[in-house]
């Protein structure tokens, strides 16, 4: 029999309740270790003041709930799939993420180049790059994009360092 | 009343702001035009250039954008059948259905109007229920307060996905984001894990940008852009005739009320707005089949309350201090950043401040009408034809920049980009990022009254002792559990039978 939609957005929901609830205990996991080996005065009895321990103790507790009500629902719902979850068609989906991934990492690798080459040659790097993986998709010249990516970015360069008096390097 | 009047004489004849607003007003036209480019991400791009700026100039310019960003969703909805923001959702139905029967002109036309009409209802009530809730709320004690962010962050957690769970953990996390650094009372730092740039915390400018404009413009990137778009001719006629926009204006009033109404529930949003005016008309109609097939009706309902949302949404921020949807969220982020707390404080010590912000949305408004019945019907077809190369690599290097002009440190870009590409992630996840944005700007609030309450009152037995923190505790956990008692219940049944 195939598949039909509303299987696959079961599916969907099932994989990222897993992968959602399955973060939020490793996080509040892993935040709660950070908060109760923390020394000093943080868990102290400041008498009638509850302290600064409290709202993030709540929230950890709140964090480690959702996440495994997430999980626990993840579970209920992959045994009602017959434990089939359709990791082959989420990979797929991945690729679909192509463009935005690309971005992200050339976001990264800017954060690095700020700190070796300048904010300025970095963002302009960053200009043409973007702007040539978004003409790629666009399916347009790609040289001209990046001539465009770049004259992006030095108007908005001197709109910030020359008219806002931003000090950029 | 003396202070609105004085502030709207002191707007309209300072050529500086209202430079200011119509500038505002142009960007947010083009920006919402736009499709892919919400409102929220118009906002948070434009924000880095507030910095310099009086706070009366800020708030000038950002209603402009935000005001005029909400009506223009409706341009590439009625044009190109593509919603510029998620308040057009609906007017694309009959708006691009009266498009492609040659009457473009005229639903742009019926969308501008209702606009305006539903953002003048949507003001009036503004203007006159915010002083009250706002009178109200000063009489709030601690208990009061705690209870009301709480409140709001169920709410938010509840309504913006439909998944209570993933709106809870993301709520969580907000609020964590938001007690990082040096508590404010012992001076103890808190989930700093050592280093000196979070000592300070984290600033809420650099996590909004990336989170509502890097976040969404990778989100953009997700999807090739649509090669088939066809762009609607205006057709003849323009201006419908003044018989026909007169027998509107009973749909004109509902939608406006509906929208102010839902704006001020935190995050049930202009897309609930528009839905709800949208089924109501259906309803009310004796020719409901004709929804659909691109009648005025379908056009104005939704766009009244679209706009009718951005005076409703005003009323919890500028009362209580909550943001009504995300753009007032970023609304905030300004306002703190010029080192002012909306709230009913504002209201007693800040009057005329308020009265700036009553004059500025009613500026914005009229702006919105002048330029885009003017230029706007001609140019709205050229905007359309740019590039989404050129527009997201402005906006990816416009967050890197604002981010960096927050405090000229390069620490803000890391949290920009860093909560955009986990912004990015979530959304992926179906993790509403809205309840974590509302988390960072609420944390504090909350901590400092629910703190101050256990102190005073010794235990937490005064929630449940006092009617408004009752009712609003009540209502919260209902709001929290109630949904995921009855799916429990409903998959044990459904298991049973």
């Amino acid at each position: 029999m195939s598949q039909t939609p509303a299987d696959d957005t079961t599916r969907r929901e099932v994989l990222r309740d897993l992968v959602t609830g399955l973060l939020s205990l490793v996080l509040s996991g892993g935040l709660a270790l950070t908060h109760f080996g923390q020394e000093g005065r943080l868990h102290e009895d400041f008498g009638r003041e509850p302290g600064p321990a409290l709202l993030p103790e709540l929230l950890l507790t709140a964090l480690a709930l959702a996440g495994a009500g997430m999980l626990g629902r993840g579970v209920f719902g992959l045994c009602h799939q017959g434990g089939r979850l359709g990791f082959g068609r989420a990979v797929n989906g991945l690729r679909s993420l192509g463009t935005a991934l690309s971005v992200t990492a050339l976001l990264v690798l800017f954060l690095v180049a700020d700190a070796y080459i300048g904010f300025s040659i970095a963002a302009l790097g960053l200009g043409a790059a973007v702007a040539m993986i978004l003409s790629r998709q666009e399916g347009g010249s790609v040289p001209r994009a990046a001539l465009e990516g770049i004259v992006i970015a030095i108007v908005l360069y001197m709109l910030f360092r020359f008219v806002l008096s931003v000090p950029l390097t | 009343m003396s202070d609105l009047v004085a502030a709207l004489i002191a707007a309209s004849t300072d050529p500086t702001m209202l430079g200011l607003c119509l500038f505002g007003v142009v960007v947010g036209l083009v920006f919402g035009a736009l499709p892919g480019v919400s409102s929220t991400m118009s906002l948070a791009v434009m924000l880095p250039l507030t910095f310099g700026m009086s706070t009366p100039g800020a708030m000038m310019l950002m209603l402009g954008v935000f005001f005029s960003s909400v009506y223009a969703g409706s341009v590439s909805a009625i044009l190109l059948n593509i919603p510029g923001t998620p308040g057009a959702m609906v007017t694309l139905l009959d708006g691009n259905a009266m498009a492609r029967k040659g009457r473009a002109g005229e639903a742009m036309a019926y969308a501008l109007i209702s606009s305006l009409f539903g953002g003048v209802i949507g003001w009036i009530l503004l203007v006159t229920i915010a002083p009250i809730i706002a009178g109200y709320a000063l009489k709030f004690g601690s208990p009061e307060y705690a209870a009301v962010v709480f409140f709001g962050l169920a709410l938010v957690s509840y309504a913006s996905s439909g998944d209570t769970l993933r709106g809870l953990a993301a709520g969580a996390i907000g609020l964590l984001l938001g007690v990082v650094g040096r508590d404010a009372v012992t001076d103890v730092p808190r989930f700093t894990f050592g280093t000196a740039d979070l000592q300070g915390g984290f600033d809420i400018i650099p996590l909004a940008i990336g989170l509502f404009g890097i976040a969404e413009a990778l989100s953009a990137m997700e999807n090739a852009p649509r090669t088939d778009r066809e762009q609607a001719p205006m057709g003849a006629r323009i201006m419908p005739k003044l018989r026909a926009l007169v027998s509107e204006v009973p749909t004109a009033l509902r939608g406006s009320f509906i929208g102010s109404f839902v704006g001020a529930i935190p995050a049930a949003g202009s897309a609930v707005a528009v839905a709800v005016a949208y089924a109501l008309e259906k309803r009310l109609s004796r020719t409901p089949e004709q929804f659909g097939t691109g009648i005025p009706r379908g056009v104005v309902a939704p766009e009244a309350a679209n706009n009718a949302c951005v005076g409703g949404a005003l009323i919890p921020m500028m009362t209580l201090g909550i943001p009504g949807d995300s753009i007032t969220a970023v609304l905030i982020g300004v306002l703190l950043l010029h080192g002012l707390r909306p709230g009913p404080g504002l209201f007693e010590n800040q009057p005329e401040f308020i009265a700036t912000i009553y004059a500025a949305l009613l500026i914005a408004i009229l702006f919105t009408g002048i330029v885009a019945g003017t230029i706007g019907l001609r140019v709205f077809n050229k905007v359309l034809l740019l590039p989404r190369r050129l527009l997201l690599t402005g906006v990816i290097l416009l967050c890197l920049l604002g981010s960096f002009s927050v405090r000229n440190a390069g620490f803000d870009v890391w949290v920009a980009v860093l909560s955009g590409a986990a912004g990015y992630g979530l959304i992926r996840l179906g993790v509403p990022i809205l309840p974590l944005a509302f988390g960072v700007v609420l944390g504090p609030i909350l901590e400092e009254n629910l703190r101050r309450t256990l102190m005073i009152h010794g235990d937490w037995t005064i929630f449940l002792s006092r009617p408004i923190s009752l009712t609003l505790v009540t209502i919260s956990l209902a709001v929290l559990c109630g949904p995921m008692v009855v799916n429990a219940g409903t998959a044990i049944l459904r298991r049973r039978l």
